[in-house]
């Protein structure tokens, strides 16, 4: 089960002297129970994908399957793609809207076919998991949390439809490095429940950290796709893409250039750490 | 966001793009003294061609000037409808309970009709041969004689000019809420009116939010910057109007006076 893109062509201001072409002709795959990440340069077209993906915008021509579904079919339902697909933009703090959280968080459910239990049980559950108490912050307003709260809470919204995707653009832009750690840990958790996660990022380090698969993305085409661990290894073309691999890979492989053999594969701070260890043992080599 | 816009600037080289942009402000105000004054066949005639003349200078295709104009069609209907049923005359076609149709009243809804209608083509042709920054100088030089009956010309001019260059912004800004709203589930287009008038509410509250607090952060910023209000601020260039706009002046008035005269 994933959501497939088949050679997706979007273009900005189409039919005017302005016209751009975003995205020219990308296949990607976000796999159920993974974390894949879109990495690439700004305006790459990364944000133009994910919006495809989740039927935001209709693509030129390419298809998009849901499911094996394809979500630009006349006939194709989409408040079943709502209910399955959750997209969490950046600064999704500046969407929330209503008086009080518990609200703001439930006002995804509105339009689905639950029982009110269900769906208080939800809402519970996705301010619990983001990191509230249900009880003491259900009845505020959510203007008056702070920056951090807010996005918590805003995330805690596309929580609560359980949503088998999950779509995040920039999650932890403006995050301090705690909250980011926590949210790196929640991601980990949603994955092994089986949610299918794709994240762009910029940031080498969470990427590294946290996601199966690397998509990098670069004018408007894919031009990398496979294991972090591979994507990572091939420095080179990572850095012709704009894009910027983990701190822990570079020390590795500045290591490696000094005859210190620690394993190239070494994209964590943790893995780095025990590779340093491994090698010092054995006395360097 | 809305590609299409009707009267968003486009960047070109035609004539009316390369003409002076104060000449342009004063002809659009020329012209809407013109469109008071029309109210026979030949005059509309006289308009009309002229407007598809203008068009044509300035590189637009009847159509995107048209569409405009389209876009307001059940606005213009209604007022036409309005005029023609509410009209009093003495010598009504139909008369039923409050409405009376009549020639008078449906002759005065064509000349309300055709009358927005060519404002709405002449300003749609201003905006879109001259970009929201030269529209800003344009009005602040216009204005500026007004200083001195104690008109505070430039601070207008800077409040205008903020209030267009954020219009794109916030545009930008609704269409991403806009998008994450509905990927929550919200719904914009569907409903009863009352229901959809409710569905704006996630869209107008965190708009609403942004758009203060962009206003406090550039008001910080532009105090940082130095900004102390008009005085001593100093033009970046004084540009001479040249003969071209100067010729596009004179046929506006020549097209104002004929509209006087018939």
């Amino acid at each position: 089960m994933s959501i497939t893109t088949e050679r997706i062509v979007y273009r900005y201001d189409r039919e005017s002297p302005a016209e751009e072409a975003v995205l020219k002709g990308v296949s990607a795959e976000i796999k159920e129970g993974l974390i894949t990440a879109i990495m690439g340069k700004t305006g790459c077209g990364k944000s133009t994908l994910i919006q495809v993906m989740a039927g935001l915008l209709d693509a030129e021509s390419g298809r998009v399957m849901v499911d094996g579904e394809d979500i630009c079919d006349r006939g194709f339902d989409r408040t079943a793609l709502r209910a399955k697909l959750g997209v969490v933009f950046q600064y999704p703090e500046k969407q929330l809207f209503e008086t009080t959280v518990a609200k703001d968080v439930g006002f995804g459910l509105k339009h689905l076919d639950m029982t009110d239990e269900e769906k208080r049980a939800n809402i519970r559950w996705a301010l619990e998991i983001m990191g509230f108490d249900p009880d003491e912050v259900g009845g505020k307003s959510p203007l008056g949390l702070s920056g951090g709260e807010k996005r918590r809470l805003a995330i805690a919204g596309v929580l609560a439809i359980r949503p088998k995707y999950l779509i995040l653009d920039e999650p932890v832009a403006g995050l301090d490095p705690f909250g980011r750690e926590k949210f790196i840990h929640l991601l980990k958790k949603l994955k092994k429940d089986g949610t299918g996660i794709a994240i762009v990022s910029h940031n080498a380090d969470m990427v590294a950290e946290c996601a199966d698969r690397v998509i990098i993305m670069s004018d408007g085409e894919i031009t990398m796709t496979g294991d972090t661990k591979d994507v990572f290894r091939d420095m080179e073309s990572v850095a012709q893409a704009g894009v910027d691999v983990s701190a822990a890979r570079r020390i590795a492989h500045a290591l490696r250039t000094r005859g210190i053999g620690v394993s190239p594969d070494t994209i964590r701070y943790d893995d780095l750490i025990s590779e340093i260890v491994r090698v010092s043992e054995r006395g360097g080599k | 966001m809305d590609r299409g816009m009707t009267g968003k600037y486009v960047p070109g080289e035609t004539l009316l793009h390369r003409m002076d942009e104060r000449a342009k402000l004063l002809a659009f105000l020329i012209m809407i003294c013109a469109v008071i004054f029309t109210d026979s066949p030949a005059g509309y005639a006289v308009m009309f061609v002229f407007m598809a003349a203008l068009g044509k200078a300035a590189g637009l295709s009847v159509n995107s000037v048209l569409s405009s104009v389209r876009r307001l069609g059940p606005f213009l209907i209604l007022i036409f409808v309005m005029n023609s049923l509410f009209y009093t005359s003495e010598d009504p076609i139909w008369h039923f309970l409050i409405f009376s149709l009549s020639r008078e009243g449906m002759i005065q809804g064509a000349n309300v009709v055709l009358r927005i209608a060519l404002v709405i083509v002449m300003s749609g042709i201003l905006t879109r041969t001259t970009s929201p920054m030269e529209l800003m100088s344009a009005i602040e030089s216009l204005l500026h004689p007004l200083r001195y009956i104690g008109l505070p010309a430039e601070e207008i001019a800077m409040i205008l000019s903020i209030a267009i260059q954020f219009i794109p912004t916030i545009l930008e800004e609704s269409d991403e809420i806009r998008k994450a709203q509905i990927a929550r589930g919200a719904r914009f287009e569907s409903g009863k009116l009352r229901e959809r008038a409710m569905a704006l509410l996630p869209m107008i509250v965190p708009i609403f939010i942004s758009s203060f607090k962009r206003a406090d952060e550039l008001a910080e910023a532009m105090e940082a910057r130095g900004y102390r209000g008009a005085k001593n601020r100093t033009a970046k260039e004084k540009k001479k109007i040249d003969l071209r706009s100067v010729v596009m002046l004179l046929v506006c008035a020549c097209v104002c006076a004929v509209q006087i005269v018939i």
